[in-house]
């Protein structure tokens, strides 16, 4: 038997159908804000971007007229920094300083200490408190950084603001070069403090992707001033992870913006489609003569290793993972061993440079000779 | 009687224009108006704060200040359309004041202001450098009992400042009432502000020792000039604030102390200080905050930042909250236009 609608059954009906068709919209609305708010705040924590109108982060680091270093900063770097990321701060979850994870979970981060790490004092770090470092594999005969930025060069376009944030080295024969350049480098020299799209607030606006030829991208002589960013992307999608490796792409590029040469398997420039060759001062012992090196960029294929890759299609381990500078070294800074005479005194750096494992743990982990 | 009118007119507008020079002297069309300057020979206007004989505060003033003052300027006074307690414009067209507030602004209770009641307070930045003993006093060097001057001593050292040279006499405390900036009997600058300030030598320096402070309102650069119109709720400064204000806080216009250290009263002690710079041209960032428009030509590029570009004058009702908050030497919302740091991030916009 067929029952007949009741008429007032059905506006009931339409009734709690309007009911739930509003309810669904407004749980959508609150998914999609909820969920866009917190990739905010993911992507540029603390006082490190995603600034409102009337944003309180200024004066984390700042003070407009009581300021105590260059940039009206609340004190220099890295002390400023380390006061929320040091040792014993409370400020943020990341303790760099000891290479320490403090969030939920703990751990080591990715990218080393700069004193410490694993509980064990480091052997070589990048160095963040200003000092003058050499910058090696930086420059050639094109100039690069201090073709510009250095006191002793003259930009050739007068355009272009001259600074003098490198100096210029000596070669293997005691002779002012612009290869292996000197810099002092402190956290936001690599970091935009101020928040951006870039992997680990990566600084994108300043350096250049590829080693620059004699006519580089960043300054082109022919007229444009044409500033390189390098983009790098993780596959964290949106949540960081301090602690386990997910490196996408753009890293090798990103550290080849000073380290410029050691994106180059040889030493040749791309001059307008043609491949120059060019001699390097590697400050080694051997002199200004043509160099060879490992791939930075170069697909792991059958290979197999413990070490971290850039996971191009976010597939997991796969043949199209591609090695990057972090494979092999640390970002910050290490506590391996170089504890043979093959590897405890190898120029031009003489330390642990940076490097992953213990001595060549880092070939051996790849190449499994 | 019949009246033609033609008559009746003409009478009327016969008494409007005899009675119109005696409108202005009661309210001289200027910045000097009311009680304060523009006045005649046989002027009523002293009588408007003054007593010969029977005065109930010194200066022969009818009463202290600032109660003296908010009799016009206070909340429910009727003296004047610039209500100062509650930073209220009550002219036509209302508005919030310029300034500020001293009680209320907006609507709302203020959370730092300029004192007015003449309690001694720091004037932060004041104190100039350590090269030499007698910098370090700068104004408590004529102005203390320690003083070598003869004016003396309506200022106090800091309480918390550094107790010996170097360093003594920087933040030094002044008992700031309405009338330690504004000239009550009138004068060339805007806003009456009084012109002997020792400024930092800038700008506006007119003559030595002395500050022009001047806008773009209508009629002229400053109240001096015949049918000058104040406005008080749209931003016209042209030159001279910046440099009025270093008059106390006078080392905020040095961007780098270099070897002049200074006790900044934060718990660094003598140091070196930056500073952001003053009266500096905002070149291709953008802000809607107030600037100095030096050629009165609107928004150019020759606009400069100066102190109220971030600061009222008077109080603000901005708060201060998280990274903003309790950030010493003041430990309040510092007089800033907008809350927490919005003042910074409107103009970098980071």
């Amino acid at each position: 038997l067929k029952r007949k609608s009741d008429p007032k059954d059905l506006i009931l009906m339409k009734k709690t159908l309007k009911i739930l068709n509003w309810t669904l919209v407004l749980i959508c609305a609150t998914f999609f804000l909820t969920f866009a708010s917190m990739t905010n705040a993911r992507a540029n924590g603390g006082p490190h971007g995603g600034y409102t109108a009337t944003t309180d982060a200024c004066a984390g680091c700042h003070r407009a007229h009581t300021g105590q270093a260059a940039g009206l900063l609340v004190s220099a770097q890295p002390g400023l920094c380390y006061t929320c990321h040091g040792s014993s701060a409370t400020g943020s979850v990341l303790n760099v300083v000891d290479g320490a994870y403090e969030g939920a979970g703990g751990g080591n981060l990715l990218a080393g200490g700069f004193l410490s790490y694993g509980g064990k004092p480091v052997t070589s770090s990048h160095r963040a408190d200003g000092t003058w470092r050499t910058m090696w594999g930086s420059g050639g005969a094109s100039g690069e950084c201090d073709y510009c930025h250095s006191a002793a060069n003259i930009p050739i376009d007068p355009s272009i603001p001259k600074t003098v944030e490198f100096q210029q080295n000596l070669d293997s024969l005691g002779n002012l070069t612009n290869m292996n350049s000197l810099v002092q480098l402190n956290c936001s020299s690599c970091h935009d403090v101020h928040g951006n799209d870039n992997y680990r607030i990566l600084r994108f606006a300043e350096y250049c992707a590829q080693p620059p030829g004699p006519w580089d991208s960043h300054t082109s002589i022919f007229g444009a001033n044409v500033p390189c960013a390098v983009t790098v992307t993780s596959n964290e999608g949106g949540t960081n992870n301090y602690t386990t490796p997910k490196y996408q792409s753009g890293l090798t590029d990103w550290c080849s913006s000073c380290h410029s040469n050691y994106r180059n398997q040889a030493d040749v420039k791309d001059f307008w489609g043609m491949s120059i060759p060019m001699e390097f001062d590697s400050l080694d012992g051997n002199g200004n003569v043509l160099r060879y090196r490992h791939s930075a960029t170069a697909p792991l294929g059958a290979k197999t290793t413990a070490l971290p890759l850039n996971d191009l299609t976010n597939n997991g381990n796969s043949a199209d993972d591609e090695l990057n500078c972090v494979t092999c070294h640390f970002a910050h800074g290490t506590n391996v061993s170089m504890t043979t005479a093959l590897t405890n005194a190898v120029a031009p750096t003489n330390d642990s440079a940076l490097l992953r494992m213990d001595n060549r743990g880092v070939c051996e982990n790849c190449h499994q000779k | 009687v019949k009246i033609k009118t033609s008559t009746l007119l003409a009478l009327l507008a016969g008494t409007i224009f005899l009675l119109l020079p005696l409108s202005f002297d009661v309210y001289p069309v200027s910045a000097n108006a009311g009680p304060h300057g523009g006045y005649t020979a046989t002027t009523d206007a002293c009588a408007g704060c003054h007593r010969a004989h029977t005065a109930g505060a010194a200066g022969l003033l009818v009463d202290s200040v600032p109660n003296l003052c908010f009799t016009c300027h206070g909340s429910a006074a009727t003296g004047a359309t610039t209500n100062v307690t509650d930073g209220v414009y009550e002219g036509t067209g209302g508005g919030n004041l310029l300034a500020g507030g001293f009680v209320n602004y907006n609507g709302s209770p203020v959370s730092s202001t300029h004192s007015v009641s003449g309690a001694y307070l720091p004037a932060w930045g004041a104190g100039w450098g350590t090269a030499w003993p007698g910098a370090t006093y700068q104004c408590a060097g004529c102005h203390t009992a320690e003083g070598v001057g003869f004016w003396g001593p309506e200022f106090q050292f800091s309480p918390t400042g550094l107790p010996t040279y170097p360093g003594r006499g920087q933040n030094i405390a002044m008992p700031l009432t309405c009338t330690s900036c504004h000239d009550p009997h009138g004068g060339r600058n805007y806003r009456l502000l009084q012109q002997r300030m020792h400024p930092w030598p800038t700008q506006q320096e007119d003559p030595p020792g002395y500050i022009l402070v001047t806008s773009n309102e209508a009629g002229g650069y400053n109240p001096n000039l015949p049918g000058y119109i104040p406005n008080y709720v749209d931003p016209k400064y042209q030159l001279g604030l910046g440099d009025w204000c270093t008059g106390c806080h006078y080392t905020y216009h040095q961007s780098d102390s270099g070897t002049e250290l200074f006790n900044a009263e934060d718990g660094s002690g003598l140091v070196r200080r930056y500073r952001h710079g003053m009266n500096v041209q905002l070149g291709t960032l953008t802000t809607t905050l107030p600037l100095e428009d030096p050629s009165g030509d609107g928004s150019s590029a020759d606009d400069q930042l100066f102190c109220l570009s971030c600061h009222f004058a008077h109080g603000t009702n901005a708060s201060a909250i998280g990274l903003a908050a309790n950030i010493a030497p003041t430990n309040d919302s510092a007089l800033l236009r907008m809350d927490n740091r919005g003042v910074c991030e409107e103009c970098h916009k980071k």
